[in-house]
C-alpha cells in the first residue's frame, strides 16, 4: 500500500487530478485490506484518503472563497482543520504532506471577522465504542482510544443518551461553525465585513500560490472621523464604545494596517 | 507563579465518598489508591466528571495499573462537555509519593493530546480561538500526616513544565 500511496499522492497538485475516483479507489483498497485484516495497510489507505480528502476540500474552499461564499468556505476549513488533526496525531509523519494547506487555512481563518461564537454545554450519560461496539466503562476500557485508527478504521464515540444542559457564548469555541449571527423576519442575516478576505481573493489566483500578511499598529487623528459619536463602535475595532476606548489615547485612534505578500513566511 | 492558584484547605478522601455516595464496595480501593480521580461538577446536579476523563482514567491505568482509581461508582459516571476549546483534566486526588510520577505522566498525556504544529505567531495575527492551546486541571496532594494542598492550573500547555516543578516545589516547601 505504501508504493500505491506515493503514486498516487506524486499527482496530488495536478490540476486535472480526478478526486472522486481516486478517492473511491484508495477507499476499495482500505476496506480490502480491513477485510483481509491487514492492519497496517489499512492504516496507510486511510491516511491516504485523508490525506486526498484534505487536499480536496481545500481546492473546494478556495473555491467557495472566489465565490465569496465566506460561511461556507469557513465550515470547510474547520473540517480541514480537524482532518489535519486526526491525520497528524495517527501520522505524525505528514506534517510535511499537510503543512502548506495547515498555514494557509490558520492565515484566512485569521482575517475572518467572526469573533463570537455559540457552544453547548452537553452532559453526557452513555457512549459506545465505534470500533468495537462496547458501552464506554470507566474502569473495564475496551481499548480503542476516540481519534486513533484501527485497522482502518478511525475510532469515534457514539453517544446513545445525552441532555443539552445550557448553551454559551464563547470567543475560543469548541465547534468554529457556530458564529453568532443576527436574524431578522426573513432568518439569518450576515451582519459581518469580509473587507480583508475580499482584498485576498483579488489577487490569490491559485489555491496553491502561497502568500502571507503582516500587520502594524498606526494611530489616526479623531479628525478623521467626524460622525463618531461617545456610544458608536470604536474603529479600532476592540468592540468597545469609542467612549470607553480610542477617544481616551492621546495617540489618536488606534488602527490596524495589513500587508500582504506573494510566497511563505519561512516556517519550521 | 502566573495561572497557579494555591488552596491550603481541600475535601478528604472521606468527604468525597460521602459526597458522591459511594458504595460500600469501592470503598477501600478509593480510600487506598494512590492517583484518585474525583468529579469536577459538585455544584450543580447530577454529579459528573469533565469530558476525556474515560481517556485520561484509561492512561493512567496503563501507566500505573491498579493506583488509580476513580471516585464514582460504575452505574453513575456521567461526563460533561463543555463550551469552549480547553483540555480540562478534572480534579485529582495524590498521595505525596505518586506526586513527581503524576506529574511526568500528566506531561506525556498532555504532550499527545497537543501533537499538532502550531500556526507560527510571525505568520498570523493572532484572533482568540487561535490562541496557543490551554489546559485546566486541580490536583490536591495529601500526606500520612492529614496535610492538604490543592493546586489549580489554567492556562498553556506549553507553561506546564514550568507548573509542574513549581508545584514540586511548593509541596516540598513544609
Amino acid at each position: 500500500m505504501k508504493n500505491k500511496a506515493s503514486k498516487i499522492l506524486k499527482h496530488i497538485l495536478d490540476k486535472d487530478f480526478d478526486f472522486n475516483t481516486v478517492i473511491m479507489e484508495v477507499d476499495e483498497l482500505r476496506l480490502a485490506y480491513r477485510k483481509k485484516g491487514e492492519e497496517e495497510n489499512a492504516n496507510i489507505a486511510w491516511a491516504t484518503k485523508s490525506l486526498l480528502c484534505i487536499h480536496e476540500d481545500f481546492r473546494s474552499a478556495y473555491s467557495l472563497l472566489q465565490d465569496k461564499k465566506f460561511y461556507e468556505a469557513w465550515c470547510l476549513m474547520e473540517k480541514i482543520e480537524i482532518a489535519i488533526g486526526f491525520l497528524l496525531r495517527n501520522c505524525p509523519g505528514s506534517w510535511n504532506a499537510v503543512k502548506y494547506i495547515s498555514l494557509m487555512v490558520g492565515q484566512l481563518q485569521s482575517l475572518y471577522p467572526y469573533k463570537v461564537f455559540m457552544s453547548t454545554e452537553i452532559l453526557i450519560k452513555e457512549r459506545t465504542c465505534s470500533i468495537c461496539g462496547k458501552k464506554r466503562m470507566i474502569r473495564q476500557h475496551c481499548g480503542h482510544f476516540p481519534g486513533c485508527v484501527y485497522n482502518g478504521e478511525m475510532c469515534c464515540d457514539i453517544v446513545q443518551a445525552a441532555t443539552l444542559e445550557g448553551v454559551s457564548f464563547v470567543f475560543d469555541p469548541e465547534h468554529k461553525y457556530a458564529v453568532a449571527f443576527l436574524s431578522d423576519e426573513n432568518g439569518r442575516t450576515d451582519q459581518y465585513n469580509y473587507m480583508l478576505l475580499e482584498e485576498v481573493i483579488k489577487f490569490w489566483k491559485d489555491p496553491f500560490m502561497p502568500w502571507h500578511y503582516t500587520t502594524k499598529h498606526i494611530h489616526k487623528s479623531p479628525d478623521e472621523f467626524p460622525d463618531l459619536t461617545d456610544e458608536a463602535a470604536c474603529p479600532c475595532g476592540s468592540g468597545k464604545k469609542y467612549g470607553e476606548c480610542c477617544k481616551n489615547d492621546p495617540e489618536g485612534v488606534k488602527h490596524v494596517v495589513y500587508t500582504f505578500g506573494l510566497g511563505l513566511v519561512n516556517v519550521e | 507563579m502566573k495561572n497557579l492558584e494555591i488552596i491550603n484547605a481541600a475535601r478528604s478522601r472521606e468527604e468525597w465518598i460521602k459526597m458522591v455516595e459511594l458504595s460500600e464496595g469501592m470503598k477501600g480501593a478509593v480510600l487506598s489508591a494512590d492517583i484518585l480521580v474525583v468529579p469536577s461538577m459538585m455544584s450543580k446536579q447530577p454529579i459528573a466528571f469533565m469530558s476525556g476523563t474515560t481517556e485520561l482514567f484509561a492512561y493512567l491505568q496503563s501507566q500505573v495499573g491498579d493506583r488509580v482509581e476513580i471516585c464514582i461508582d460504575e452505574d453513575n459516571y456521567v461526563e460533561m462537555e463543555l463550551n469552549s476549546r480547553k483540555i480540562r483534566l478534572g480534579k485529582i486526588v495524590l498521595k505525596d509519593i505518586a506526586l513527581p510520577l503524576f506529574l511526568s505522566i500528566l506531561g506525556g498525556y498532555l504532550a499527545n493530546q497537543c501533537n499538532r504544529p502550531a500556526v507560527p505567531d510571525a505568520v498570523i495575527e493572532v484572533q482568540e480561538f487561535q490562541k496557543p492551546v490551554e489546559v485546566e486541571f486541580s490536583i490536591t496532594v495529601e500526606d500520612s500526616t492529614g496535610r492538604r494542598k490543592e493546586f489549580k492550573y489554567n492556562g498553556p500547555v506549553a507553561d506546564y513544565k514550568e507548573v509542574s516543578n513549581e508545584i514540586l516545589k511548593l509541596w516540598n516547601e513544609k
